[in-house]
């Protein structure tokens, strides 16, 4: 089904007249989705209207029948890690990895041997930037200064360079290593015990749904709320969570895409250019948190970002 | 812009840490509509919450005793293990008219309507908090809400994740043990809990005529009780609970020819199945399903003369309920919860009633929370009932709360509410077989010797209440302040009264409707200090006055009640002190001699805890009660309670 699928995607593709531009920069961009799941789709449905008639896109969603010798295109468009790492080892041309991790991209990069042929490749990460999450948290709560972050030994990111972000801006964070599934919980309730909010980070060793019900159960029974990093986390009970949706990420990558047709380079590696903030106002009513409407938390957070949406 | 090269792993089989996975799983819905507690700012009557913290620091063993904490709340124990809550006071041996939930199961049951909290298949370690609504309330928590619902919930099959085990050893025969398991999956939850409570009851008075009454009022009960969730989706949550309890109570006095000494046993299980599912825009359905059963058996001889006469009875009570349940949120500012229910009864006893009995009750109830403006709140409800007697009775609720900022709330409101009179009361004919040698059969009753003859036909009994409240926040301070003034009206009082028949027996009791209205006025407050986490104060103050000439209720209830819990943590030591004050009071089917003095009691608990010593912690706790007044006593004059201490030792795996 899916290698019929690929095949038709492929004959479309190919069957597609070139254009008649009157620029120079017609691109062919080859869109490799790590699967079928629906974040990549909507991804890729939102990418195709959000594109110029001079940018013929194909999409494939099996990265593992990708082969160099099979497509001309002037750029992959990568979507997540899986597409990425495929697309890197199979193909040369030009790449643009897009929700990805910021860590992922830069273990990609490590992993790079220098002495062989070279590329370009950039990234839209998945990952809001820390200073935009810690600046979200203080609109959301500023009273609620102390922050709660429970992390596990794969967690990669540099936890006092988050501390110091957060203590630059007046507040504290109090963090808590998790070595095993058995310390969860007691160190959830040390976390809670000090902290005026708890905050969730991309760590599934932490945050899967086994444990999801209790941390969110035993965060509710001491009044702290979670704020999460998708909507996900905002329907089964977190406060708030500020991510980015496929949607937004079509539309910075199509604006990439369309640089790249006139420069024929790529822009650095970038952060979500705009995100989209949920709240569940019942779980915060229910805290007795009043929170502030969602203008005025972009506004508050524009203040001190510069005008970023 | 990077410049990179080709890589030559497979790059399948590369060990990638990092994933956008993470921002991509789906959880299930935790924190549904039904599970979130309303903010009480934006409750329509006065609630107190009593959440883990306080059930820990209060040093109680038994979950009655936990109603001490709530302002305007009579707690009392007729037994050791008899034990009776009411609020605002007009109980009698039996507490009738509140509401008494557990995880949305009711559990006072016929056929006297009352809870007994000692066969609650449940210890005080499974509750995580309870809500005491103080006021009628029967459109938001059904039939019999008539002064007050009380809304115990349990833990979570989710928050119970490693082996727990506990002792609690101390004097007048004090022995608990307890375990709870639970194990924490993808889809499947649950958890278990099996316990064993026991003690001698209260102390024999020493220094009366009354000396040689002794309560007999030893009990030991044993429980189990397992929760399962399984949440095989994101919007679908099933929520199984069973349990079960066996307990031997010594009943029965010393000084009494009927009721003498001994031993009664009570069997209780129940069955509860909740399937939740969330639908859009946080909407929610729910459908609950359960089923209690509680079956006592006791048997006592006592003489008539030479002749003894040994007299059994095994009541039963059964009772099942569906109920199904839409939230539904109508634009930003309106939720409404509505839904119906059906219920069914079941009594029989070889003494209260000549046939089995059974009642159904249907009801339909719609409760609205209107946001009018962010100031202005309405909360209007109504549940029309049909309690199987024949009669359709509608309780409203409206209450208003006016936000005057995030910090400060007013709240006026008014509510109706009913009590259905309990299948004793209406259908009752409590008699004893008497043995041929003695029986009259030439009296009314034939062989029987009769105590109550209920000629039924009675009304439910209504309140209307009316209330002012205010809710204040000092975040600054640490202050929270709950301030409530109420008036409730009383009508169709269900009363006893004799009837007097020419030939032995002589005196029955039957019920009526009072023509008297009671009235109810009274003011309560609680102040909560808590700025930072290891010390946290609470005060309770109530008064109320009743104003009736029926017999029995006025002086029924203490006119004046106060509460104090002091609650401090050193590090790994934690400390409480606890003290509760009452006025006067005269139970209503009591005589004078059994009038409860002003008294007040102290309660000490010190603990300390063990973090993690090899993946083990655990605590160990004191708790002295009843500290410094020796003559304190319960409901009878011959409940002596003298100080008491006891040790608990809980330790995790």
């Amino acid at each position: 089904m899916r290698q019929a699928r690929t095949l038709i995607y492929l004959l479309l593709w190919l069957l597609i007249p070139a254009p008649v531009s009157c620029w120079a920069e017609n691109l062919k961009v080859l869109v490799v989705l790590s699967d079928s799941s629906t974040p990549y789709l909507s991804f890729a449905s939102a990418l195709s209207k959000s594109l110029p008639p001079s940018v013929q896109a194909s999409v494939l969603e099996t990265p593992e029948r990708l082969s160099s010798s099979m497509y001309q295109a002037d750029l992959v468009v990568a979507v997540g890690m899986k597409a990425t790492e495929f697309a890197a080892s199979k193909t040369t041309i030009p790449m643009l990895s897009v929700m990805i991790p910021r860590m992922g991209y830069e273990e990609l990069l490590v992993r790079a041997s220098p002495k062989t042929d070279h590329r370009l490749i950039s990234a839209i990460y998945i990952d809001q930037q820390w200073d935009r999450q810690i600046e979200f948290w203080r609109a959301v709560l500023p009273e609620r200064r102390r922050i709660g972050l429970l992390h596990s030994q794969d967690t990669n990111f540099d936890l006092e360079h988050l501390r110091k972000k957060v203590a630059q801006r007046g507040g504290s964070l109090q963090s808590q290593q998790v070595r095993s599934s058995d310390e969860l919980f007691p160190k959830l309730e040390g976390v809670l015990a000090n902290s005026d909010v708890l905050v969730a980070i991309p760590d599934s060793s932490i945050y899967n749904s086994s444990n999801i019900r209790n941390i969110l159960l035993t965060s509710y029974r001491y009044g702290i709320p979670l704020i999460g990093i998708s909507q996900s986390y905002v329907n089964a009970g977190a406060m708030c969570a500020i991510f980015s949706t496929p949607e937004q990420f079509a539309e910075q990558a199509s604006g990439v895409m369309v640089s790249f047709a006139r420069t024929r380079h790529l822009s650095e590696p970038q952060y979500p250019a705009t995100y989209t903030i949920a709240i569940n106002h019942q779980v915060a009513r229910s805290l007795g948190i009043k929170l502030p409407p969602q203008e005025t938390i972009r506004e508050r957070m524009g203040k001190t970002r510069g005008g970023e949406q | 812009m990077v410049a990179l090269s080709v890589w030559m792993v497979a790059p399948a089989c590369a060990d990638v840490h990092s994933s956008e996975q993470d921002y991509f799983q789906e959880f299930p819905v935790v924190l549904s509509a039904s599970r979130l507690s309303q903010p009480l700012s934006d409750a329509p009557s006065a609630v107190t919450v009593i959440d883990r913290e306080m059930i820990v620091a209060s040093g109680f063993r038994k979950i009655p005793d936990l109603f001490k904490l709530v302002p305007g709340m009579y707690v009392s124990y007729y037994k050791g293990s008899q034990a009776i809550v009411s609020y605002h006071g007009t109980q009698d041996q039996f507490a009738r008219r509140m509401q008494v939930l557990v995880d949305g199961r009711s559990v006072y049951l016929a056929p006297f309507s009352d809870v007994d909290w000692e066969s609650l298949p449940i210890l005080i370690d499974d509750i995580e908090r309870i809500e005491v609504v103080r006021g009628p309330s029967a459109a938001a928590h059904g039939a019999n809400s008539l002064q007050g619902v009380i809304n115990i919930i349990t833990r979570d099959a989710a928050m119970q994740s490693r082996v727990g085990v506990s002792t609690t050893r101390g004097e007048k025969g004090i022995s608990d043990v307890s375990a709870h398991l639970g194990k924490i999956g993808e889809v499947l939850d649950y958890r278990l809990t099996l316990g064993y409570r026991s003690d001698n009851g209260y102390d024999p008075r020493t220094d009366l005529p009354l000396q040689d009454t002794l309560s007999n009022d030893s009990y030991a009960t044993r429980l189990f009780n397992l929760r399962a969730n399984y949440h095989p989706n994101v919007a679908d949550n099933f929520d199984v609970q069973i349990g079960a309890s066996s307990g031997v109570r010594g009943v029965g006095f010393t000084s009494s020819t009927l009721n003498t000494p001994h031993d009664l046993r009570a069997t209780e299980n129940f069955q509860q199945l909740t399937w939740l599912r969330t639908l859009n825009n946080n909407d929610e359905l729910r459908l609950r399903y359960y089923h209690i059963r509680l079956k006592k058996e006791e048997s006592t001889v006592t003489y008539v003369g030479p002749v003894p006469v040994s007299f059994t009875d095994t009541p039963l009570s059964d009772r099942q309920e569906l109920e199904l349940q839409h939230t539904a949120h109508l634009g930003g500012a309106n939720r409404m919860v509505w839904g119906a229910a059906y219920r069914s009864d079941y009594a029989k006893s070889e003494n209260y009633f000549l046939v089995p009995v059974r009642q159904n009750e249907y009801r339909v109830f719609a409760h609205d929370e209107w946001r009018i403006t962010p100031a202005w709140l309405l909360n209007a409800g109504v549940m029309v009932e049909n309690g199987g007697l024949g009669r359709t009775d509608i309780s409203p609720q409206v209450a208003l709360n006016y936000h005057i900022n995030p910090a400060h709330t007013l709240r006026a409101g008014v509510s109706r509410a009913y009590r259905n009179p309990a299948m004793l009361e209406e259908k009752g004919f409590w008699r004893y077989t008497l043995p041929l040698a003695i029986q009259q059969p030439s009296g009314p009753f034939g062989p029987y010797y009769p105590i109550l003859v209920a000629s039924g036909g009675l009304k439910p009994e209504q309140v209307l209440s009316r209330e002012v409240g205010y809710l204040g926040k000092l975040p600054d301070y640490g202050v929270s302040i709950d301030l409530r003034v109420f008036h409730d009206q009383y009508r169709d009082t269900i009363l006893p009264t004799k009837v007097t028949y020419p030939l032995p027996p002589g005196n029955v009791f039957d019920l009526y409707n009072s023509p008297d209205d009671m009235g109810q006025s009274g003011a309560e407050a609680s102040l909560e200090y808590h700025l930072t986490e290891p010390t946290r104060v609470i005060f309770n103050y109530s008064r109320n006055r009743i104003s009736t000439v029926l017999p029995g209720f006025q002086g029924n209830m203490p006119e004046e009640q106060y509460g104090m819990m002091y609650a401090q943590r050193f590090g790994e030591y934690s400390f409480s002190l606890n003290i509760y004050k009452q006025s006067a009071a005269l139970p209503a089917d009591r005589p004078i001699w059994d009038k409860q003095p002003k008294h007040q009691r102290t309660d000490l608990r010190l603990a300390k805890s063990f973090r993690s010593v090899r993946g083990i912690s655990g605590d160990m706790a004191i708790v002295l009660q009843n500290l410094f007044d020796p003559d304190y006593s319960e409901y009878l004059v011959t409940n002596v309670f003298d100080r008491r201490g006891y040790a608990k030792l809980s330790v995790n795996f």
